[in-house]
């Protein structure tokens, strides 16, 4: 058996990579993002384009992850620059897997301190810490006071300065930063089966356990009627249904959601996906991660943030508070379970909820760096485990240092976790729908399927969603360009951190391009070794 | 700015109760996501015969797999 067909790690369980995946998809946006984006257009409207977005779009481009993923791993890859080399049997296609790589470990590096905070928020309900805090709040005037929590919150992620969070008082949060970190290290070095699969398969029904407590809470609030009609009526006073139906923005902010939610482009499914044999189920599998993702997005998150929200604080402050995830989940959510009887025990259970949602997402965006320095350099676990940690550990310095407005962490969010995702995704359609064909594609899917997926898959896979996803990418970048108080483009040049921001992200980039066409030069060696052996001549390297 | 526990007139009274759209769209929607999971799931679990994938024993090292080279 050659090196590169010698399969170094694999899944356990069938139920522990769906599962795996599923913690990937399921994070912040499903209890935050979604039900922000879904109140701000008429919630009961939204849901039309965002289902036919998920049927026409989400779960076909998941599939062909899928099977672009299997179909790398089954010829000896498990990285995204192997995958997309073996699919287009080109070279090139290895340098587009920088983007793949690029991806996960950008997002890693701030994500890793959102997910702290997470884990912060629930400690102190816990402790008691936000129940003080409520207390103190409602002392120092009548009711209260939100800039209470808008004050800590800007104490807590260090978003009043540049290095605030280096001083004395940043030191509860670099201790959770330290922990999660940590704990996802240790999590990843254990390896796939036993450390990730294991891992999500008890944290995602935990996950889903401390949803249904805070679910049942929220359901048996007074006026919960009048909070699930501004989350789910179709229309409001102003707008009609049909009139919501026809606005475009709603259709475009719809099929990014669903784009966003199944992490679609992300690279880490295709990463996950080769851990598979070439048997192994992939339809039913895709659909049962997509479905468990869709429950906790419309099922949990859609039925708790925002009618808890509206119950307590009303219209005003909760369209306010939706525009951003932060002020939604941070600021707002707190006032939230403070107003609320036994407020304390839903604000624990809904924060370790979201670190789970997180922790189980962040995992699984160091796998397919992981990947590419293993199979592509030939290190071992705890080589690569360690330079992994330490690239990362500059990345998430750089973005704890420049915490000011969250500056750093927005523009890494803008350049790695928008656009490039949309960049990725676009690639991987075409990839499927034109490099591999619907055919092959299409027979790749059916291997060891459980389950028949429609023949119109391949149909859409090669002429609607590539192209789609180039109209979702152009109308995106148009709106960017276009736009003169948030072009992100002229900000470069006006802001330094985000200047200093984008070029760390070029120096990553560089990094991975380097580790790539090394990675290239050994599989050319090791192939070429391979076919000496098989036309008989001795091999002397 | 200072918030309490909302008054009966911070909304209009009745002016965002759920509508017969949103109960329909509502249970839809719900309805839809948990029933595909639960099927899902349902499937996954009563297939035995592919249940188990392959674990770390089963794979063989490379100076196992080919022990004469």
């Amino acid at each position: 058996m050659g090196e590169l067909q010698q399969k170094k790690e694999s899944w356990g369980t069938r139920i522990g990579v769906i599962m795996a995946v599923m913690g990937s998809a399921v994070g912040l946006g499903n209890f935050l993002r979604f039900p922000g984006l879904a109140a701000s257009y008429e919630g009961g409207a939204f849901m039309i384009p965002y289902f036919i977005a998920l049927l026409v779009l989400g779960l076909p481009l998941a599939w062909a992850e899928w099977a672009l993923g299997r179909y790398g791993g089954t010829r000896g890859y498990n990285s995204s620059p192997g995958i997309y080399r073996a699919v287009w049997n080109h070279k090139l296609g290895a340098y587009f897997g920088v983007i793949g790589l690029l991806i996960p470990v950008g997002i890693y590096m701030y994500y890793i301190l959102i997910e702290s905070w997470c884990l912060g928020y629930s400690w102190y309900y816990l402790n008691g810490a936000m129940a003080a805090l409520g207390r103190s709040a409602a002392a120092a005037g009548g009711g209260l006071n939100k800039q209470v929590y808008i004050d800590f919150f800007a104490s807590f992620t260090g978003s009043g300065g540049n290095g605030s969070l280096f001083s004395r008082a940043g030191a509860p949060t670099l201790l959770f930063i330290g922990i999660c970190f940590i704990a996802n290290f240790y999590i990843i070095y254990r390896g796939l089966s036993k450390g990730i699969e294991k891992f999500c398969i008890y944290a995602m029904p935990a996950l889903i356990v401390c949803g249904l407590i805070v679910l049942v809470r929220v359901l048996t609030l007074d006026r919960i009627n009048e909070g699930l009609g501004f989350m789910w009526n179709p229309h409001t006073e102003k707008v009609k249904f049909g009139e919501a139906l026809g606005n475009p923005s709603m259709w475009l902010a719809a099929t990014g959601q669903i784009f966003f939610t199944l992490s679609v482009g992300f690279g880490i499914i295709v990463t996950y996906a080769s851990y598979l044999k070439p048997n192994d189920d992939i339809a039913l599998s895709s659909l049962t991660s997509c479905a468990g993702n869709e429950f906790c997005e419309v099922g949990l998150g859609g039925m708790i943030t925002i009618p808890a929200a509206f119950i307590f604080l009303g219209a005003a402050q909760v369209t306010e508070a939706s525009g951003s995830s932060f002020n939604l989940g941070f600021k707002t959510l707190p006032m939230v379970f403070e107003s609320m009887r036994l407020g304390f025990v839903a604000g624990f259970a809904f924060f370790f909820l979201l670190f789970l949602a997180a922790i189980t997402s962040s995992l699984s965006m160091l796998q397919p760096a992981i990947a590419l320095l293993e199979e592509g350099l030939g290190l071992n676990r705890r080589a690569s485990v360690a330079l992994l940690g330490f690239v990362t550990l500059i990345g998430m310095y750089f973005v704890a240092y420049f915490s000011k407005d969250a500056v750093a962490l927005d523009t890494f969010d803008f350049w790695v976790g928008t656009l490039l995702i949309l960049v990725l995704a676009t690639f991987q359609a075409f990839t499927f729908g034109w490099v591999m064909g619907p055919k092959r594609g299409m027979e790749e899917i059916d291997r060891g399927a459980e389950i028949r997926i429609p023949r119109l898959v391949g149909f859409v896979l090669k002429y609607i969603s590539p192209f789609y996803m180039v109209g979702v990418l152009g109308f995106w970048l148009y709106k960017q360009v276009s736009s003169r108080k948030d072009n992100r483009f002229l900000q470069i040049a006006r802001n330094p951190v985000v200047a200093m921001s984008v070029g760390f992200l070029v120096l990553v980039t560089i990094f991975f391009t380097i580790l790539i066409a090394q990675s290239v030069r050994r599989w050319e060696r090791l192939e070429r070794q391979a076919a000496m052996i098989d036309t008989g001549d001795v091999c002397t390297e | 700015m200072t918030l309490g526990l909302p008054a009966a007139g911070v909304l209009a009274e009745g002016s965002y109760r759920l509508s017969a759209g949103g109960w329909i769209i509502m249970i839809l929607s719900v309805g839809f996501v948990t029933g595909l999971m639960i099927w899902c799931v349902r499937r996954v679990l009563t297939e035995s015969t592919t249940q188990k994938l392959h674990s770390q024993t089963e794979i063989e090292p490379p100076d196992q797999a080919n022990p004469e080279q």
